[in-house]
């Protein structure tokens, strides 16, 4: 099926994802706090403070390629940022201490409700939010740009590091992820405007405390067209989909960088999102086939760090991989099902895929913008109405597979049939 | 409706439905004077099987689009009078066609191609039945007055409506 277009099930598959983004309030809030890490590492009472002078922060993970949701599960509506901090660690300190440290000098942090010293990050949690701080120790020179060593200190066990540079990967991504075309960005804006997303987060950081500095770089713009590649929304909803099926689960989810690396290298799909996210489910089950087939263990590297191994934590045997593709053999059916049905019964679907909460309002959000008043309906030949053409152009206003024609404009009449 | 010169005719018609909705199979009932078209077409995203029903000997004739499968519904408690927007059959009211436009407002005549405007309407019909299955709430553009057969009557009875 993944040759075959729904623009309306696609549209309400952006729906659904919109449904998962912060408010540009909230976003505004992140901003804040992401940025306050540099002043309040510098507090007098900072352990860090001496090294702060040539520290360097940045954003990690989802927020850096444009592809962080809402957690959601259990009506959470936790959201994640995950930051670097690239301190001149003391080659006498050990990685405990050096999460040691970093976590005492997070303490009195504004907002924060709670600090955790994590195995290789310290996590400030707001409500709402959880920042994750991971503290890496640059790479001597010469050094490849951003490559350092992040330290790994759990309760049980002997400290590593590990080299990484997620810096790299997520210019990777954004590189190599297919912007969408304006039509397509406009029509996903037009359709976030009219959501009225909440506003979650609670904000007392004055905006005065805090001074954007060379040190820390800014957050990647969260209006970047990047978050509606395609690629990228196929990797939020799966992500969304996978948060869901391990919400009750004690097995590991397979972890997101893992995801941001397939998710790209699966060329874009000029049939739609729904196409986009099945074959995205379609190459993930076929890779993880090939390790269980062939014994030979998932190993997704960084490509522009090979030294990092993104399944150094997950699968962790044979039964984690069985597993994953159930999940991924299941999305595919229940899309395939999806095209098959009307939209009651899609709306079921979606609340088995992606909660009930998010799949109700996806699908108000859609109905609420349909107009009511005449107008000139499109339609792909062959096939049928459709609601936003623009799901129909990923990439230029051309590179659509579909021909696309208006109607005049005409009106509903009910009438009695003569004999 | 009256005919016009500029009606098309039916193999202009033919040709341009098979260009462009080339899954709806044509066939003549020859002693009828009746052209079909059947085959798929997409409401929301799955498709319904649908014929396009066209007398392309009498000048004017309206073409009419019955949905063949899976067969369209009233809501739960209520019956196929209060669907919105059909042509009812009152003496087989599950044989209803769709009704597409408002003929006072002369939005279709036989100068027009099927495949250019009834086609695409019912396919946007089916669209709005599904979200109006679901909720009750009918998001087509509607001409001015009833959106049903039953609103229809219910009106003619208060006589509010003239010539309905």
């Amino acid at each position: 099926m993944t040759g075959e277009t729904s623009p309306n099930l696609d549209l309400l598959l952006l729906a659904t994802v919109l449904q998962l983004e912060l408010s540009e309030r909230d976003l505004r809030v992140t901003d804040k706090r992401y940025h306050h890490l540099e002043t309040h590492l510098q507090r007098p009472e900072s352990s860090v403070r001496h090294l702060m002078g040539t520290a360097s922060v940045y954003a990690q993970g989802s927020r850096a390629i444009g592809a962080t949701i809402v957690h959601g599960v259990a009506d959470e509506d936790r959201f994640d940022l995950d930051a670097v901090i690239e301190l001149a660690i003391p080659p006498l300190w050990t990685p405990r201490k050096a999460l040691d440290e970093l976590h005492t000098s997070l303490q009195g942090f504004p907002d924060v409700q709670e600090i955790e010293r994590c195995t290789r990050c310290v996590q400030l949690r707001f409500a709402f939010m959880h920042l994750d701080v991971t503290v890496m120790r640059p790479g001597a020179a010469p050094r490849p740009e951003r490559v350092g060593e992040i330290f790994h200190s759990p309760d049980r066990g002997a400290d590593e590091t590990h080299w990484v540079n997620p810096y790299g990967f997520a210019e990777w991504v954004k590189a190599r992820a297919v912007p969408p075309s304006v039509s397509f960005h406009t029509a996903a804006n037009d359709l976030r405007r009219s959501l009225g997303v909440a506003d979650r987060f609670v904000d007392t950081i004055p905006s005065l405390m805090y001074a954007v500095r060379a040190e820390t770089q800014n957050l990647p713009a969260p209006l970047d067209p990047i978050r509606d590649s395609w690629q990228i929304i196929a990797l939020k909803l799966m992500k969304r989909y996978l948060n869901l099926r391990y919400a009750n689960r004690s097995e590991k989810r397979p972890i997101s960088v893992y995801l941001s690396k397939i998710a790209v290298e699966v060329p874009l799909n000029r049939h739609g999102i729904c196409s986009q996210l099945e074959g995205f489910a379609v190459e993930l089950d076929r890779r993880i086939a090939i390790a269980v087939d062939e014994g030979c263990w998932p190993e997704e590297r960084n490509p522009v760090y090979p030294e990092e191994n993104f399944n150094d934590r997950w699968p962790r045997d044979v039964a984690a991989m069985r597993l994953f593709r159930d999940d991924l053999r299941h999305l595919c059916g229940e899309l395939r099902r999806a095209r098959q049905s009307a939209v009651a019964e899609i709306q079921s679907i979606f609340d088995g895929l992606f909660g009930e909460r998010v799949s109700a309002a996806a699908i108000r959000t859609y109905a609420d913008n349909l107009p009511s008043v005449p107008r000139k309906p499109s339609y792909e030949h062959g096939k049928g109405f459709v609601v936003a053409p623009a799901v129909l152009r990923p990439v230029t206003e051309q590179t659509t597979t579909s021909r696309v024609s208006r109607a005049p404009a005409h009106t509903f009449h009910p009438r009695r049939l003569k004999r | 409706m009256t005919g016009s010169r500029k009606d098309r005719k039916a193999g202009v018609q033919l040709k341009r439905m098979s260009n462009r909705w080339p899954y709806l199979r044509p066939r003549v009932l020859e002693t009828r004077h009746i052209l079909l078209w059947v085959g798929p077409l997409r409401g929301f995203a799955m498709e319904y099987q649908v014929q396009v029903q066209w007398d392309f000997i009498t000048v004017g004739a309206v073409p009419v689009v019955f949905i063949l499968a899976p067969k369209i519904a009233p809501r739960p408690g209520t019956d196929f009078v209060e669907l919105p927007h059909l042509l009812y059959n009152a003496e087989r009211p599950e044989e209803s066609g769709l009704c597409l436009f408002d003929p006072d407002d002369r939005q279709w005549d036989g100068s027009k191609f099927i495949a250019d405007t009834i086609v695409p309407w019912a396919s946007e019909w089916l669209h709005h039945y599904e979200f109006w299955q679901l909720d009750g709430v009918w998001r087509g553009a509607n001409a001015p007055g009833p959106i049903s057969v039953g609103e229809m009557i219910r009106l003619e009875e208060v006589g509010d409506v003239e010539g309905a």
